[in-house]
């Protein structure tokens, strides 16, 4: 069943991306096969290290996305 | 009377709008008289915590910065002015800082935190505010807190975002639960993009406010998640993060005092 991902792009990766914001329509996928797609989209996610969450809480690579979810790509910040 | 009790009699006036809030009271505010924070980094995010944790009345502040101050710097580290340019930012700082509380004892550390010195500093302070601009310094700290069984609050910017998290607080999550390894790119800090001086601001007053939320015991602390500040549109993100079995680091070597505090 297709479903909705609000994606949300925070530091670097939003400059990556060109967005802090986006919605996709998907089947049910895991975070690693979601982060395959974008990378595609993205080349240059690759070189870049980040934490996926799933409706606010960072999940595994394996874990399922089977709903319509807010994701968010987190990249360490290092500025103070 | 004790040291705390004529403090508490001299300075009742200058805390009270603190001490009437029920949760602080006169007893959250000698736990305030009595901590000991050492904040790590005297920029962007350390000037503001630690000019209001002072005013506020922590009775031991330990600062640990190596660097100078530059022109760059006076936009948003707010405790130096153009007559610091060139000095030890702990020595600016800590002059800064006493003129808003006279009591408060100061420690200048103006060394770069390293393996050799961390335990030694970070053992004697009660919490750890992680205001650095260095990957590298945030894992010490954390892996050195986590040796030490000692809460770490961290802050990090980048442009208009900001993160924050209260780290190894009562056997929860650490920073590496959230980011194991330190990255192989190197991530780009303020001197390399850029800050709108307002944001270390509020991100260093976010870290100030969960150290007094730890030293008083009253809210509830950003442990477990990490907080996301958006400058640009205004938006707070809580992101949940499990704790994770990992390998407990080696016990960072404890050195003299004398030796890790250049004068």
């Amino acid at each position: 069943m297709n479903h909705k991902l609000h994606i949300k792009y925070f530091g670097q990766i939003a400059e990556i991306t060109g967005k802090s914001f986006e919605i996709i329509s998907s089947d049910s996928i895991s975070i690693e096969e979601l982060v395959k797609n974008l990378t595609e989209s993205y080349p240059s996610l690759r070189d870049q290290e980040f934490k996926v969450a799933v409706d606010h809480e960072i999940k595994s690579k394996s874990s399922q996305i089977s709903h319509d979810a807010e994701i968010a790509l987190l990249p360490p910040f290092a500025g103070g | 009377m004790t040291l705390t009790e004529i403090t508490m009699a001299k300075d009742q006036e200058k805390y009270i709008r603190q001490i009437e809030l029920p949760e602080i009271g006169t007893q959250g505010q000698e736990r305030i008289f009595n901590s000991k924070v050492l904040v790590v980094g005297a920029g962007g995010l350390g000037c503001p915590a630690l000019q209001y944790l002072t005013s506020m009345g922590v009775g031991t502040i330990g600062i640990v910065d190596f660097d100078r101050v530059s022109l760059s710097n006076l936009h948003r580290q707010i405790l130096y002015s153009a007559d610091d340019l060139g000095q030890s930012k702990v020595e600016m700082a800590k002059k800064a800082l006493h003129k808003l509380n006279t009591l408060c004892v100061i420690n200048t550390h103006d060394v770069l935190l390293s393996k050799k010195n961390a335990a030694t500093i970070i053992g004697g302070y009660d919490l750890v505010i992680d205001a650095t601009d260095m990957i590298p310094a945030r894992y010490l700290i954390n892996d050195t807190c986590v040796s030490l069984n000692k809460p770490f609050i961290y802050g990090a910017i980048y442009k208009y975002q900001g993160q924050v998290a209260v780290f190894n607080y009562q056997n929860g999550p650490t920073y590496r639960c959230l980011f194991p390894d330190e990255p192989k790119e190197k991530i780009q800090n303020c001197d390399q993009r850029g800050v709108l001086a307002v944001l270390p601001g509020i991100i260093g007053l976010m870290q100030a406010s969960e150290a007094i939320k730890l030293i008083t015991g009253f809210g509830e602390p950003l442990s477990g998640f990490v907080g996301l500040f958006d400058l640009a549109n205004m938006q707070w993100d809580r992101i949940k993060i499990s704790k994770k079995s990992t390998k407990k680091p080696d016990a960072p070597e404890i050195t003299d005092p004398q030796e890790s505090t250049k004068i």
